[in-house]
């Protein structure tokens, strides 16, 4: 940090770049920028158009013939509502795990190993698991074995230390000045209470990105909950969303039966897909702004060593 | 007398043991005496999931459920589900972790693995035991198609779901509406359709003054039926995905000079701006919306197109006409639509299971009550027709563990539509199926066209997509595929190299980026890159 600052203090006569480059790279990144609204913009039209209007392709960024048809039908069936709910508890869950697991493992681990023996073992021990995985199997099975298949538990305890974050979060409290623990020492602070009323105050930037990519995260997956749910029923709602985007088999469509081509007659509509999945991105469109102020700080902060 | 006794009461004795065995083997649907667990999977379509959200356990409390109970003692439940569009993908991994339940429903190359791994049960002997006479005739009926899929090295693997061959049949579905409009007469030869096709390229069929229609649509992994170049290729006798008879023994079809001709008239009709210039970048939805948008004007592909993406094109432009019209074929010789197997799906037991004959029972029961041709049809098992599907529950059909069908159903009922319909017999409403289609095409023709897709499915006439293959098969139009088995090993191996080769160099044909000649390149590195070794394996398998 301290390095950006003293390159913005050069003075500012010497200036490399003419200002129609700027202009150059202000337009490239805005259109990048666009580019990357686009498909968001084109999702939300669909969802607000009648669906003869999509299947025709008539939808670009605009809606065509407004209907809040499909809303009304998204918002009434029960599986879809059914899925929010469990990814809303999911996430909640989640981030309470998480989250406590994460502090309660980078602390100990920003002391140094005079402070704390065998901190090296510990510490390669979690960045081992960054390396080598147990694979697919072994996970599965793992969580058949101790019977919480088929709960959110069986989604969230396998990744309750997400080491990665870890090591954002101890290398983000090793640069807090040494001098404050020592302080809180003499003051006859104890470790825990150290820990909870010095170091998480200090840390909230980190801490709220953190919290952003772990709620993400869990709002996001949805292999997890095809392989261990047992039945659509406890589907969270990416792994539900992803029926839906789920490209037609042309290869075996010729024999299906009659009944099976009606269905697929019946799930042709894309403005129900669009506002589905709309209404799914809503929670993390909504909270990005939120949280970004600590976004770019957060993560600068824990990962170069201040 | 007293040398009698031993023999009349060895005798006695040998008929008691016989009796209970002779019994079994007469009455395949006998009720055990203890009760016998299964578990199963199931994959849930979107209408089943819809009946669930009414009554969370219809499941295993239905009228199928209750019979495996009540009549077999038999008592089935569900270790896991999955919706449709995920079963497949959540079996890999079941089967990965080998955490398996008593049956379950796989496609092709899950049955493959299943039997490689030793995870399925031998069917063999249970089956010649304790199918029924009906579902004997049912896979009669099927000429063993199915059966034939489902055996590995003369053993019975799995049950096949069978869905029936001819309905892989591909045709054209052409905008009649444009055929007539431009005052020009169905193709009947491949001279012809091109002319049609230039015609709805460039004589502007939909009147908008616009040069924005092309006569025929693509999809860019175009060796399919649906959107592919497979009307077109059949036509012309070129049969890309299947195996051929030639001088006694089978060849791939990918490398006969038939194919050579197909991909010179597509380069021909991509450079005139005929062919879809961008069909590269489309997919199946892209295509689709093409076709609802009114820009193309033919299309290859199947019965099933009625459904989708044809009913979006009738509600998007209820003037637009979609028939189902033959292939054509430049020699003046009938064309033949290859027939590839009826099965796409199969369901194998588990070698540890410990009742497999069980499941052949429920296998014979689907056959008993569903198919309306069984003397013991009941349509209280299929659904009920009064139900409103909105808020009712229906399609009971649905919930049976295990499905399998009558091979010509589909045939079937578009004769049944079509005898009402032209020839007044009151009789085929006696049929649960066919009356379900009567109402519908009969709704049609009142002027609702939400009903549009019945009609172009199983419509009274030879424009419909079950007409067309009713065309066909009345008029000797098929041919079977020479080799319909597993992927042989060579072909794990290296189809997936063979086919990226194939869409590669036949995409740049078309395209005008190599010249025709590639293709005896394409032959000689076909053969080089385990083409040869793949051809050596099915010839041996044939034998």
């Amino acid at each position: 940090m301290a390095g950006i600052q003293e390159s913005r203090r050069k003075p500012s006569g010497i200036r490399n770049t003419s200002r129609l480059a700027d202009a150059g790279i202000i337009a490239a990144m805005s259109l990048a920028g666009l580019l990357c609204l686009l498909p968001i913009v084109n999702v939300l039209a669909l969802s607000f158009s009648s669906s003869a209007a999509a299947a025709a392709g008539r939808v670009k960024l605009w809606p065509v013939d407004f209907s809040l048809e499909s809303y009304k039908y998204a918002l009434t069936k029960p599986q879809f509502l059914r899925s929010f709910a469990i990814s809303v508890k999911r996430v909640g869950l989640g981030l309470a795990v998480n989250m406590a697991c994460t502090v309660l493992a980078a602390y100990p681990l920003s002391k140094s190993s005079r402070e704390l023996t065998g901190r090296g073992v510990y510490a390669w021990f979690f960045f081992f698991t960054m390396i080598f995985s147990g694979g697919l199997i072994p996970w599965y099975t793992v969580v058949k074995q101790t019977g919480i298949m088929n709960t959110l538990w069986g989604v969230i305890l396998p990744g309750a230390v997400p080491a990665y974050h870890v090591i954002i979060l101890l290398n983000f409290f090793r640069q807090l000045p040494r001098e404050l623990g020592e302080a809180a020492v003499m003051d006859g602070a104890g470790e825990f209470y150290m820990m909870v009323r010095l170091y998480l105050p200090l840390s909230v930037p980190s801490l709220a990105t953190l919290a952003l990519f772990t709620a993400v995260g869990h709002w996001n997956s949805w292999f997890d909950g095809l392989v261990l749910m047992t039945s659509p029923d406890n589907y969270p709602l990416q792994t539900y969303l992803r029926n839906l985007i789920v490209v037609k088999n042309l290869q075996t469509m010729q024999t299906a039966t009659q009944a099976e081509l009606r269905e697929m007659a019946r799930i042709s509509d894309r403005t129900l897909r669009a506002s589905q999945i709309f209404i799914a991105a809503l929670p993390v469109l909504a909270l990005y702004p939120y949280l970004q102020k600590y976004f770019m700080k957060g993560l600068v902060m824990g990962s170069v060593k201040g | 007398m007293k040398k009698l006794l031993p023999i009349v009461l060895a005798a006695a004795l040998a008929l008691g043991a016989f009796m209970p065995m002779l019994a079994e083997a007469t009455d395949p649907m006998a009720k055990y005496a203890e009760t016998v667990k299964l578990t199963t999977a199931k994959s849930i379509g979107d209408s089943l999931q819809s009946f669930i959200d009414k009554k969370p356990d219809v499941l295993t409390d239905n009228i199928w459920f209750n019979d495996y109970r009540n009549l077999f003692n038999i008592d089935v439940a569900y270790s896991w589900t999955a919706p449709s569009a995920q079963y497949r993908e959540k079996m890999n991994t079941q089967i990965a972790a080998n955490d398996l339940p008593d049956f379950f429903q796989v496609d092709a190359s899950q049955l493959k693995m299943l039997v490689e791994y030793g995870a399925a049960a031998d069917l063999t002997d249970v089956f010649a035991k304790y199918a029924s006479p009906f579902t004997n005739e049912m896979m009669e009926a099927d000429m063993r198609v199915g059966l034939g899929q489902s055996t590995f090295g003369g053993k019975l693997m799995a049950l096949p779901s069978v869905g029936g061959n001819r309905d892989g049949s591909v045709f054209w579905w052409i905008r009649y509406d444009w055929l007539e409009k431009l005052e020009l007469k169905e193709p009947e030869t491949f001279g012809e359709m091109l002319e049609t096709l230039y015609a709805f390229t460039n004589n502007d069929p939909d009147g908008n003054g616009k040069d924005d229609t092309v006569g025929l649509g693509m999809v860019k992994e175009f060796i399919t039926d649906t959107f592919g170049i497979n009307a077109l290729s059949e036509g012309l006798g070129a049969y890309i995905t299947g195996w051929v008879g030639k001088d006694g023994a089978v060849e791939a079809g990918t490398i006969q000079p038939e194919v050579k001709k197909a991909l010179e008239t597509l380069a021909k009709l991509y450079a005139d701006g005929v062919l879809d210039r961008e069909f590269i970048v489309k997919d199946s939805s892209k295509v689709a919306e093409e076709v609802v948008s009114g820009k193309i004007g033919m299309f290859s592909g199947g019965h099933a197109q009625a459904f989708w993406p044809l009913q979006d094109a009738k509600n998007a432009n209820l003037d637009s006409n979609w028939r189902a019209i033959s292939i054509v074929s430049d020699n003046g010789e009938k064309p033949k639509t290859m027939l590839d197997g009826s099965a796409s799906n199969f369901y194998a037991v588990n070698v540890d299971c410990e009742d497999p004959e069980a499941v052949v029972k429920l296998y014979n029961y689907y056959y008993a009550k569903d198919p309306a041709l069984s003397p013991d049809f009941d349509f209280h098992y299929h659904g009920r027709l009064d139900a409103d599907p909105e808020s009712e529950i229906t399609e009971y059909y649905n919930w049976a563990a295990i499905a399998s069908w009558y091979p010509m159903q589909n045939l079937f009922i578009h004769r049944g539509v079509d005898s009402y319909f032209n020839d007044g017999d009151e009789s085929a409403l006696e049929n649960y199926w066919i009356m379900d289609n009567i109402n519908g095409n009969q709704k049609y023709m009142d002027g609702d066209t939400s009903y549009w897709s019945t009609f172009g499915w199983s419509g009274p006439s030879d424009y419909s997509g079950e007409g067309r293959i009713d065309y066909y098969d009345k008029n000797g139009m098929f041919i079977q595929n020479a080799y319909i088995g597993a992927a042989t090993d060579s072909m794990t191996l290296y189809n997936v190299t063979l086919e990226q080769l194939r869409l590669e160099t036949f995409t740049k044909i078309i395209t005008g980026e190599s010249s025709i000649d590639e293709f005896d390149n394409y032959i000689a590195q076909w053969k080089k890159l385990g083409g040869d070794t793949i051809t050596q394996e099915v010839n041996d398998a044939l034998k």
